[in-house]
């Protein structure tokens, strides 16, 4: 039984001197994906982190209320038998519940974890790391496990200097996912980024304290979901080729090149986390080879997918030079659209910076060329989100003026949600 | 809308339909798709020369990511005074020639194929036509414009065996096919032909082309309503009016006979040589310029698909080539040992 398939789109063709191949491979997995040697899925173990600041009293406790339902909610969420545990954040962690390792759910457990999430108040500072810290301390013990983390914060990192954060985050590397959520509009996108990223997790905003409890429920169903564990992306690329980038661009970017781990002179493991089944993802790779003569054949890359050290093979990168400029001047449909998605991710990017940074007219060039390959690409997310903090004249051409008042979660939402791309095909009007 | 050929009776069917209208042919049923072999490595990389091992079994090297060749790419057969090269090329990514020798104590064989790459795999086609050619031609006891006729009917009958129940465009070739007729003096060469596949005698004196295309453009100048220029402006000039396939209009081939009382080679072979060795007295000047007192016939053979590889290597390149004068060394019988080929069979004529 294979776990997975996958496609690769590419123009193959090189010109003479040609040695640069880009190629989107789509993986998916299949709707009976689950580890070797098992009749179901792993198990699920999940850590919910959740911050009870000081800060989390603002707006007359509807934080720290909102939080507490939608902790409790997620432990409703969770199946019998999915290990559990919470740890509440301050400029310290606290595991509150079960008072050390790890709780099996079940009615009693669930409920004595709601008793104790209820009783809880928020005082104190916020120190990331730390929570961090004990949560890779508690995956520690069920390594074969889907090991998953929600971790919800509404503030910066303020009582922990930069490099403990790095550092701490750098322990967790490879023992759980986290995805990040910032509460309202005080918390920072770059430190949950920095997070997510290295975590394998998503970032949001929950702007509202009233959007928490679906948001909650939703995580928790997802990380169920998840069948196959620590799953990499292995890359053979022949002696003398140089990987320039190996991208997820669906459905967000990420860029995994720094994440490479080299397993022989040749071949490199991208790890990609845990999968659920009937779940799709693209790749964007730019691999250098050396150039071969008109008409040779080489590969570029062979591409597999390792799961618990076994590696299948599922695709091939391949590199044909032709002298035909018919051939090798053609531009693949997947990977013009996905070179376009990310040009739109880093429109957004910059022109928010430069709207920070007071300088309004590269901010609306930006804004403008993001705009308009929103436009272009139907990528309708984007586009409604950059609504909020545009004017739109002519979404063709990319005119656009700066709106005078944006709301900061407005801007937060696009920022942090500029990754997001649409696939091919979705071409919108 | 193309529709289907239905392979038993030739009517063409919708793309959707499971059953043939005319003779009620199975329609539906793929034909089963061979498996792809293992790639057995039998050399080191072709290109960074790394160990056999490092070959895997779907024929990448894991050091340099070269492909590499697969069985049909280059096929030689060396029979002393007569071989055959076959080459893909550096255009197509398969080589849809064939080409196939043969000699016994009567007569010596040799066919070229040139698979229609507009088709669907037309090495299929042109690797069965050209070995039941040759087997026609040694084994039948017909007089020699008989058994071109035979050979041609059945490389027919073997391309239409070999085409899937269920095709696009069903496979096609070209077809050439020289007898020669051992022991009498002079020689005596039967040609015979369909499409624009091509038959050469090269001697000192000259080099004679034996053959005329099958083509489009060669048709309409001996009709002679076209002018020549309107001839080669249309589109069609160079598509051939013969084939063998399960979609041939007319599988008779053309013959012709002649007789040689002198040294020379007889050069049977695709347009991936002779286009790039147009006209005749280039072909000449390739044979002159190629040959080399004492060359091995396969040799001459191999350097002429280089000849045509270094200068574009466009199309597929298959080049039959036979020795004259041929003498009793000329059996493929291996307990023969041949004697030293005679070194004046084309007298140097490089300064020429």
């Amino acid at each position: 039984m294979s776990d997975f398939q996958a496609d690769v789109f590419q123009n193959e063709y090189l010109p003479a001197g040609g040695n640069t191949l880009d190629a989107v491979i789509t993986v998916n997995s299949s709707a009976t994906a689950s580890p070797r040697g098992g009749s179901g899925g792993k198990s699920l173990v999940e850590v919910i982190i959740i911050d009870v600041s000081g800060s989390m009293n603002e707006d007359r406790g509807r934080k720290i209320q909102a939080a507490k339902l939608a902790t409790m909610a997620a432990v409703d969420t969770l199946d019998d038998g999915v290990e559990f545990a919470i740890i509440a954040g301050t400029d310290r962690a606290h595991q509150l519940f079960p008072r050390q390792g790890l709780a099996t759910a079940d009615a009693a457990s669930r409920k004595a974890a709601k008793d104790i999430i209820n009783r809880v108040r928020a005082d104190g500072g916020t120190a990331i790391g730390t929570w961090l810290q004990l949560a890779a301390q508690i995956h520690r013990a069920r390594p074969d496990a889907i090991s998953h983390s929600i971790l919800l914060t509404d503030g910066k990192n303020q009582h922990e200097a930069p490099h403990v954060l790095q550092a701490s985050i750098d322990a967790c590397v490879g023992l759980f996912q986290c995805d990040c959520r910032g509460l309202g509009t005080d918390w920072n996108i770059s430190e949950m980024r920095l997070v997510a990223n290295a975590l394998l997790g998503t970032v949001d905003i929950i702007p509202s304290p009233d959007d928490m409890v679906p948001e909650f429920q939703s995580l928790i169903a997802s990380a169920m979901k998840r069948e196959v564990g620590k799953v990499a992306l292995r890359l053979w690329s022949p002696k003398g080729a140089e990987i320039e980038f190996l991208k997820q661009v669906s459905p967000t970017i990420e860029d995994l090149t720094p994440k490479a781990v080299a397993i022989n002179d040749l071949t490199s493991d991208y790890p990609l986390g845990a999968w659920s089944p009937n779940e799709s993802r693209d790749y964007h790779l730019r691999v250098r080879i050396p150039a071969g003569g008109v008409g040779d054949e080489r590969l570029g890359a062979r591409v597999m997918l390792a799961i618990d050290d076994e590696a299948e093979p599922v695709a091939l990168v391949r590199a044909i030079w032709t002298d035909d400029e018919n051939l090798s001047t053609r531009i693949n449909r997947e990977v013009a659209h996905y070179t376009g998605q990310a040009e739109l991710a880093e429109a957004i990017h910059d022109g928010l910076a430069a709207r920070a940074a007071g300088d309004d007219g590269s901010a609306t060039m930006k804004l403008g060329r993001a705009v308009q390959i929103a436009h272009e690409t139907g990528n309708v997310a984007s586009a409604r989100l950059l609504e909020k903090v545009v004017d739109i004249e002519d979404p063709k051409t990319g005119t656009v003026r700066l709106k005078r008042n944006v709301a900061v979660e407005d801007e937060m939402a696009l920022d942090v949600r500029a990754t997001r791309t649409v696939r091919v095909g979705k071409q919108g009007q | 809308m193309s529709g289907r050929t239905c392979t038993t009776c030739g009517e063409i069917a919708p793309d959707d339909a499971n059953w043939c209208e005319a003779c009620g042919n199975d329609l539906a049923t793929p034909a089963e798709a061979p498996a792809e072999p293992a790639y057995v490595a039998t050399v080191p990389c072709v290109s960074c020369n790394a160990d056999m091992a490092e070959i895997t079994d779907d024929g990448w090297c894991q050091q340099c990511g070269t492909k590499q060749p697969a069985p049909g790419d280059h096929v030689v057969d060396d029979q002393g005074t007569f071989a055959v090269v076959s080459d893909r090329g550096r255009k197509h990514r398969t080589n849809e020639d064939a080409g196939a020798v043969g000699a016994n104590d009567q007569v010596l064989a040799l066919v070229v194929c040139d698979g229609v790459s507009s088709t669907d795999d037309a090495q299929h086609a042109s690797q069965a036509a050209a070995a039941a050619a040759v087997q026609v031609l040694l084994d039948s006891g017909s007089p020699a414009g008989a058994r071109l006729h035979e050979a041609a009917l059945a490389a027919q009958r073997a391309v239409v065996d070999a085409t899937p129940a269920v095709v696009e465009t069903p496979p096609s070739c070209t077809f050439v096919a020289a007898l020669v007729a051992l022991g009498d003096e002079p020689s005596k060469i039967t040609i015979g032909w369909l499409g624009d596949s091509r038959a050469y005698w090269s001697a000192d004196s000259g080099t004679r082309l034996l053959t005329q295309d099958h083509t489009w453009a060669i048709e309409q100048r001996m009709i002679g309503a076209m002018s020549p220029e309107e001839i080669e402006a249309d589109e069609r000039a160079h598509s051939i009016t013969r084939w063998l396939g399960k979609d041939a209009l007319d599988v008779t081939p053309e013959v012709v006979e002649i007789s040689i009382d002198e040294p020379g080679f007889l050069v049977v072979c695709s347009d991936g040589l002779w286009n790039y060795a147009e006209p005749l007295d280039e072909f000449h000047q390739l044979i002159s310029d190629t040959y080399a007192p004492g060359i091995e016939i396969v040799d001459l053979a191999e350097k002429l698909v280089t000849f045509a590889n270094d200068a574009g290597g466009h199309d597929n390149i298959t080049v039959a080539l036979a020795r004259f004068p041929l003498t009793e060394s000329d059996s493929p019988d291996p307990a023969t040992p041949d004697p030293a080929t005679p070194d004046t069979a084309l007298p140097d004529t490089s300064e020429s």
